[in-house]
């Protein structure tokens, strides 16, 4: 006699429900998927005992006839795909057509719905995977469910529910995915009586704001990246409003909830570390893309999805979240968070132009531009001179420095002495319109010209716009108050972006040398080293592999600052090792990385002045000058209002 | 202690030995000047203890004695000082000093002699005699050249070889590399000397002398030069210096021949549209003649220009460095240059052009790969 039989539903379906339903959260999941695909703009969600006496579940959906009421309790009983091409285009939440069944198979579930133009609705009770009970009842348009005593039939699975907070825990978050999600949609969750969430129909913000408060908008800057058929919108937090686990993190594909580690990293590195390893951003990211170009159908629960081309969506939010960050001006400000930010990187530099002495010879000072975008401009200049107008006129940009060293660096006397006495009120109006309504009036004429600021300058050369703090910090004035730049990570910006531009551009230049320096190498060096030599030919170490373990270099990258030559190479793979070992895997942004952290300009560096301006310069053209690329903030701002605040003066 | 002088003299004496006196030191004591006054002859010594400067100026004195003065106030002192006499008086027991001018005094507090560190002894093995001049213009065309890479500390400076018919210096930083052959100096007295000097002794050197000829004397650890007045004597680099002539090519066989100050004139204005940074510039050597190119992708700037010049070989295309090839080519003092190339991977000579000034010079520069 045949051994192996088929196995009766109830049976299946019980094994089914093992996968689909896990826990109450799962049903509740399920329902109110159901719910949303029905198109119900009001979902109640009602549960006691955190869903193991009672999960209800009530929608204003489009409801059901009481054919269909019936059918759904079958297994792959689904109104929501017909064919193989559909599972392919899945738009809805659900598809698989197994959850009232698995439900219905470890719980008492009653269902009651009505369609908009029946007169009288339907109530199926099931029972153990079968229908015990079908009438009519009346009901309002929609369909809700209840689902009771889950579990009852299955006692081994009751027995590993956790406790009833615990398992509410789940239910809520799950709640608050969905309130996320479908912010058009209202939603309520009551447990045991007591109304725990109640939001109305609304935008994402409002959204946001009601689940949240007014702080966590605050913390959130609005977040648009497309390409490649790719949507990509939502918000991410500011770096300093990281949070030490994931629990505001929050992604949707096409409505959908999933979590997927890769595109959590994806956002996390494009705070290129802005944040430390152990800090989660806070993020509610929608995808859009083709259904198509995804498979949700990994896992019943649908929480994974395999995407056609993972690093595609990786780039795409990478780069989104980089340029969010750097759109935003994101300098960690020592407090006010949110607070206005008034200076650019223009203003910062245009102030500090002017500050120097010899600011007038401007093939001194290149003016910065982005690197990654040669054709953007018609010219050098073209980009500052337009954020120029824009954003910081440079009248103001002199007003503030002259006044500055004015007050600062000489008495009212002496300045009469240079500038003959102060003009009439007039020209106080203007400095009041620009901004300097507290400038005393007395300290300078209103329209100060360009040898008189030199004047200024040179009358005063120790009073210039920058000072170094322990060759470690660079200190500068800036409108909105006082700015600190770490001078080794700064410089550590700027070449890793310069490396990884040459890399892109396969165009090394590599300094040759003289004397090719020997580089004994242990075997996994030597591996390494072939692995990474047309890389690091790019980068400009022209490098040949010889028997017996031993490199030789014959190149350097011609920007390498002189002494470092020999030490640089070993260092910058070493660096590569440990960078890799915690966990990035990109080979370019690894050796960028490792070279910028050895090549860059140490804490305890003394620098001139024009250097320090170099690198401030150049620091503002890179494209995320407040961090370096792994992980510490590059610029630390500290507010007037701050430093007011603490002299206690406010206002 | 006491002795009188002219400012001017005084000030010029000082002047003489400032710049071995550290700014600042972690041995405060180096920031004084030693002073010993002997009959009429005031000795001053500083040192930053690779390198001692004495240098002997003719006073008026009673009281032979020695004593320390802070280096910085003394010699912004009698900078300052209107041109006169100045009257100088130390008491040695509470170590005030007095300097009295026509119109004031100036006092401050000095230290014991005794506190200054013990000079080196020195012991002459070779000894032999330069002309000032020649030695200076040594000095110029190679101290540029040196590195400032620690880790090789013997190419921090400058190697000098005395041979019976000739003294050669050589640096190099590993990127490029100056010799000087003079053969006029030749049978001066030297033999088969080598020695690696830091560059600070030899800017010190160049600086401080005023007589036609000067003295060197070294051996193993120091060397020392003097004119009669002043004496500068520095610990010498104890290094192998690399083996410069195996890396001097034999066979460059492209020549091309130049207006050197065209070409620095043109290699200066088309760098500045170099990157700061790399300071970049290409050049393309052909029969009709030489373009020097600059491009900057940061900012978007490129310039190039086009120099006549004298060039029969194939076409080439080579990158460098630009300041190192104004570096060479403000170095030389002819109105033509050669460049000798092989290929853009390979070292390329510069050398003098026509009437040679009794110097050989050879600048060697290595390019810069300009792509895969």
């Amino acid at each position: 006699m045949s051994r192996i039989h088929q196995l009766p539903d109830s049976l299946a379906n019980k094994i089914a429900a093992g996968e689909v339903v896990q826990r109450p959260e799962s049903v509740v999941k399920e329902l109110v998927e159901n719910a949303l695909d029905a198109g119900a703009t009001q979902i109640a969600v009602v549960v006691r005992n955190a869903g193991k006496s009672l999960i209800y579940v009530s929608d204003n959906g489009i409801g059901m006839d009481e054919d269909d009421a019936q059918i759904a309790f079958q297994r792959h009983a689904t109104s929501k795909i017909a064919t193989q091409d559909d599972l392919d285009r899945i738009m809805t939440l659900g598809f698989r057509g197994e959850a009232l069944a698995a439900i219905a198979a470890v719980a008492q579930v009653e269902l009651k719905t009505r369609r908009e133009d029946d007169e009288l609705g339907t109530l199926v009770r099931a029972e153990n995977g079968a229908i015990v009970e079908v009438t009519k009842t009346a009901i309002e348009r929609g369909t809700s469910i209840a689902v009771k005593n889950l579990f009852f039939s299955v006692p081994a699975r009751r027995k590993f529910l956790k406790s009833n907070a615990t398992e509410f825990k789940h239910i809520a978050e799950m709640m608050q995915r969905f309130a996320l999600s479908y912010p058009e949609v209202a939603f309520t969750l009551s447990e045991d009586d007591t109304l725990v969430m109640n939001v109305r129909s609304g935008t994402l913000e409002e959204r946001i704001q009601a689940l949240y408060n007014q702080e966590m908008m605050n913390a959130l800057l609005p977040f648009h990246v497309e390409g490649e058929g790719i949507v990509a919108r939502g918000y991410v937090g500011r770096p300093n409003f990281a949070r030490k686990s994931r629990s505001d993190q929050y992604m949707f594909l096409n409505g959908r909830h999933i979590a997927s580690k890769l595109l959590s990293h994806a956002i996390f590195t494009g705070y290129e570390h802005l944040m430390d390893a152990q800090g989660y951003p806070p993020y509610i990211i929608f995808l859009e893309i083709d259904p198509e170009r995804v498979d949700v159908n990994v896992h019943p629960t649908k929480s994974e999805v395999k995407f056609d081309d993972e690093n595609q969506i990786y780039q795409l939010l990478q780069r989104g979240t980089r340029e969010t960050l750097s759109r935003f001006n994101l300098t960690p400000a020592m407090t006010l968070p949110g607070g206005g930010a008034s200076d650019t990187a223009e203003s910062v530099i245009a102030a500090l132009r002017f500050a120097l002495p010899g600011y007038d010879r401007p093939e001194a000072f290149p003016v910065p531009s982005s690197g990654a975008r040669p054709d953007a401009g018609a010219g050098p200049g073209t980009r500052s001179a337009e954020s120029w107008r824009d954003r910081s006129p440079a009248p103001d940009a002199w007003r503030d420095r002259s006044a500055e060293n004015a007050r600062g660096g000489m008495t009212s006397d002496m300045f009469r002495q240079l500038f003959g006495e102060p003009r009439s009120p007039a020209h106080t109006d203007v400095q009041q319109a620009a901004g300097m309504g507290g400038a005393q009036p007395e300290a300078f004429p209103g329209m100060v010209h360009r040898q008189e600021v030199r004047a200024v300058e040179e009358g005063a050369p120790e009073r210039s716009g920058l000072w170094q703090i322990h060759n470690k910090y660079i200190l500068s004035q800036i409108r909105s108050g006082i700015m600190i730049v770490d001078q080794h990570v700064a410089h550590e910006r700027i070449l890793y972006e310069r490396a990884l531009a040459s890399m892109r551009a396969a165009m090394p230049m590599s300094q040759q040398l003289l004397f090719p320096l020997e580089m004994k190498v242990a075997p996994a060096e030597y591996a390494l080293l072939r692995e990474l030599r047309s890389d690091l030919l790019s980068l400009g170490f022209d490098i040949t592999l010889e028997k017996g373990e031993q490199a030789m270099i014959h190149g350097v990258p011609n920007d390498v600052r002189a002494g470092q030559e020999g030490a640089i190479l070993r260092e910058l793979l070493d660096q590569y090792l440990e960078y890799q070992q915690m966990g990035n895997t990109d080979q370019r942004d690894l050796i960028a990385a490792s070279f910028a952290c050895r090549a860059s300009i140490k804490a305890g560096d003394p620098l001139s002045q024009e250097e320090m301006l170099n690198l401030i310069e150049q620091l503002f053209s890179t494209s995320m000058p407040y961090v370096c690329p792994h992980g510490r903030p590059i610029v630390i701002r500290i507010d007037l209002a701050e430093l007011d605040r603490r002299f206690g003066r406010t206002s | 202690m006491n002795f009188s002088v002219a400012v001017k003299e005084f000030a010029l004496a000082l002047g003489r030995i400032s710049s071995a006196t550290p700014q600042r030191s972690p041995m405060q004591v180096l920031e004084n000047i030693l002073m010993h006054l002997d009959g009429s002859v005031l000795s001053l010594t500083a040192t930053d203890m690779d390198i001692v400067v004495t240098t002997r100026i003719d006073v008026r004195g009673e009281g032979n004695g020695s004593i320390l003065v802070p280096a910085k106030r003394l010699i912004d002192t009698v900078r300052a000082l209107e041109l006169g006499d100045l009257r100088f008086e130390a008491d040695l027991g509470t170590m005030r000093i007095t300097l009295y001018t026509g119109s004031g005094q100036y006092k401050l507090t000095g230290l014991n002699a005794v506190e200054f560190p013990q000079l080196p002894q020195f012991e002459a093995k070779a000894s032999l005699k330069l002309p000032l001049a020649k030695f200076a213009s040594m000095i110029d065309r190679t101290v540029f050249a040196c590195s400032g890479d620690e880790f090789r500390p013997a190419m921090t400076g400058v190697l000098f070889q005395f041979r019976p018919d000739e003294i050669r210096a050589i640096a190099t930083d590993g990127f490029r590399l100056v010799r000087v052959i003079d053969h006029d100096m030749a049978g001066t007295g030297g033999d088969q000397l080598d020695i690696i000097v830091p560059p600070k002794a030899l800017n010190l050197a160049s600086k401080a002398f005023s007589a036609d000829e000067i003295t060197l004397e070294a051996n193993q650890t120091h060397v020392r030069f003097a004119d009669g007045v002043t004496t500068i004597t520095a610990r010498l680099i104890d290094e192998n210096y690399p083996n410069y002539e195996s890396v001097i090519p034999q066979a460059n066989d492209k020549r091309m021949v130049i207006r050197r100050e065209e070409l620095l004139n043109t290699v200066k204005r088309v760098s500045l549209y170099s990157n700061s940074q790399t300071r970049q510039v290409r050049m393309r050597i052909a029969s009709e003649g030489l373009r020097v190119q600059a491009e900057d992708m940061d900012t978007g700037g490129e310039a190039y220009e086009q120099v006549p010049c004298d060039y029969n070989s194939d076409e080439l295309e080579i990158g460098f460095n630009s300041q190192y090839v104004r570096d060479a080519l403000d170095r030389i003092d002819t109105a033509d240059v050669a460049f000798d190339f092989s290929t853009p991977l390979r070292p390329s000579l510069i050398t003098p052009h026509g009437d040679k000034n009794g110097q050989d010079v050879l600048m060697l520069l290595m390019p810069i790969r300009l792509n895969n």
